[in-house]
């Protein structure tokens, strides 16, 4: 089992797209992330795919493409086997705490459980990540020190 | 660089909702 970091985050492609369309749940779980330079959100070519695919179906391929650009330079991308889930896979291979989705199968009891055994991921819907992270809590192991607040425009 | 408050504005521009990402994303993996 990998150690993972609980100042990384992967957010599933649902919660991606979610997070540009609407201002609720997935927005205010990864406003965490952007406020912080210290939480990483995890990312892999999968999951951009999936995201940008959803965006552009739902939207224009113009929004799509400068989504897609600025997450890029937003966040750690990681590689894993295609073929794989890609939120799980990259919480794996990017050794993630986090995995932020609306699917009820993924966030079930069974699946946790099988995960466990494999990785040390906590599967969310964004609104409990939202909910329950503390980024004061968190800084003295994850930085040091005491924390001195948010240290970015999360809207930059 | 686009910022993330300019996108969140062009988004506002289409009607979209957390079901319309699900279903979308569903499509998507079913394919």
């Amino acid at each position: 089992m990998t150690d993972v970091s609980p100042a990384r985050v992967v957010a599933d492609a649902d919660v991606l797209a979610a997070d540009l369309f609407v201002d609720g749940g997935a927005r205010e779980a990864l406003d965490h992330v952007r406020s912080h330079s210290w939480v990483e959100l995890v990312v892999s070519e999968a999951l951009l795919e999936d995201a940008t695919e959803v965006i552009a179906r739902l939207a224009d391929d113009d929004l799509a493409a400068d989504w897609r650009a600025r997450v890029e330079a937003a966040a750690t991308l990681v590689e894993h086997p295609r073929g794989d889930h890609p939120a799980l896979a990259a919480a794996y291979h990017g050794e993630a705490a986090h995995v932020l989705t609306y699917d009820e199968q993924l966030r079930s009891a069974r699946t946790g459980m099988e995960l466990k055994e494999r990785v040390d991921v906590s599967v969310k819907e964004p609104q409990a990540f939202a909910r329950l992270f503390d980024a004061e809590r968190l800084y003295p192991t994850a930085v040091g020190g005491e924390y001195p607040g948010p240290d970015q425009d999360p809207r930059a | 660089m686009t910022t993330w408050r300019s996108l969140f504005e062009r988004a506002e521009d289409y009607d979209v909702g957390v079901e319309d990402v699900e279903k979308a994303l569903a499509s998507r993996r079913d394919d």
